[in-house]
């Protein structure tokens, strides 16, 4: 039996949430979402992640204290993909890369892209 | 961005889903926008329109609507960086243009763009183009 990729994917948007889980499970990979970064922050050390994905804007705690905790965690060389708003400065992007994010994504995003960002990411 | 909607039932299930909600978060830009004119401009409330802008800004295209996109990134911006210094009237009237371009998309289930009127198409080009990008 072939084991399934592990993704954590954080995003508060409820559509754009099941929509990549949605796209991320028909090419295989079982998805597991957190609504905010607290709940993200809670399933990190839960599992093995693959994989984590970041919306940056979540309520209660967002993106970057999400990736602030994993990286100071026992699990700190997870490969971390960011979606980002178009909106986001240069100087944010430069902070994301500081704190260790592997990859960005700007919103709105085609789904096909961001599998191809996470096949590339998980290394298939 | 091509994704091909009504190839799965699941995928199609989705759209359909992202496209009922414009019509509550339309609802909740009318009632802002009727706080605005009756109690006021405050912080909170030109705040909750930018989320609301902000949300649709990062979703609608990926769901098939760039146009309500660019319409909202506008909007976001002109709230986050120009509204302090814009007359409130004309704050109102950019946020009442995106309501209508939410409220379209929603009964219509089109972008903006397959809908307009030629009158309104340049009122839209007007207020997507008069914001650098």
């Amino acid at each position: 039996m072939t084991h399934k990729i592990d993704i954590l994917l954080a995003e508060d948007d409820r559509q754009i949430a099941r929509l990549v889980e949605f796209k991320l499970s028909r090419e295989g990979f079982n998805v597991v979402i957190a609504q905010n970064g607290k709940e993200a922050i809670d399933l990190l050390g839960v599992r093995l992640w693959s994989l984590i994905i970041l919306d940056v804007m979540m309520p209660i705690c967002d993106g970057w204290e999400v990736l602030r905790t994993l990286r100071a965690s026992l699990q700190p060389h997870i490969p971390v993909l960011m979606l980002t708003a178009k909106s986001y400065q240069q100087k944010d992007i430069s902070n994301a890369a500081e704190l260790g994010a592997t990859e960005f994504l700007r919103k709105p995003f085609d789904p096909n892209d961001l599998a191809s960002h996470v096949k590339r990411l998980v290394g298939i | 961005m091509m994704t091909d909607w009504e190839s799965d039932p699941i995928l199609k299930a989705l759209r359909n889903e992202f496209i009922d909600s414009l019509n509550a978060r339309f609802q909740k830009l009318k009632k802002i926008e009727l706080e605005i004119s009756s109690l006021g401009v405050t912080e909170e409330r030109l705040y909750s329109c930018q989320m609301i802008a902000h949300n649709i800004a990062g979703s609608a295209e990926t769901y098939g609507f760039p146009v309500l996109t660019q319409v909202a990134a506008h909007l976001e911006d002109f709230l986050e960086y120009f509204s302090k210094q814009t007359p409130i009237v004309e704050t109102l009237k950019f946020i009442g243009f995106f309501g209508d371009t939410l409220d379209s998309a929603s009964k219509s289930r089109l972008d903006p763009i397959q809908i307009l009127e030629e009158d309104q198409m340049k009122e839209l080009i007007f207020v997507v183009g008069f914001l650098p990008d």
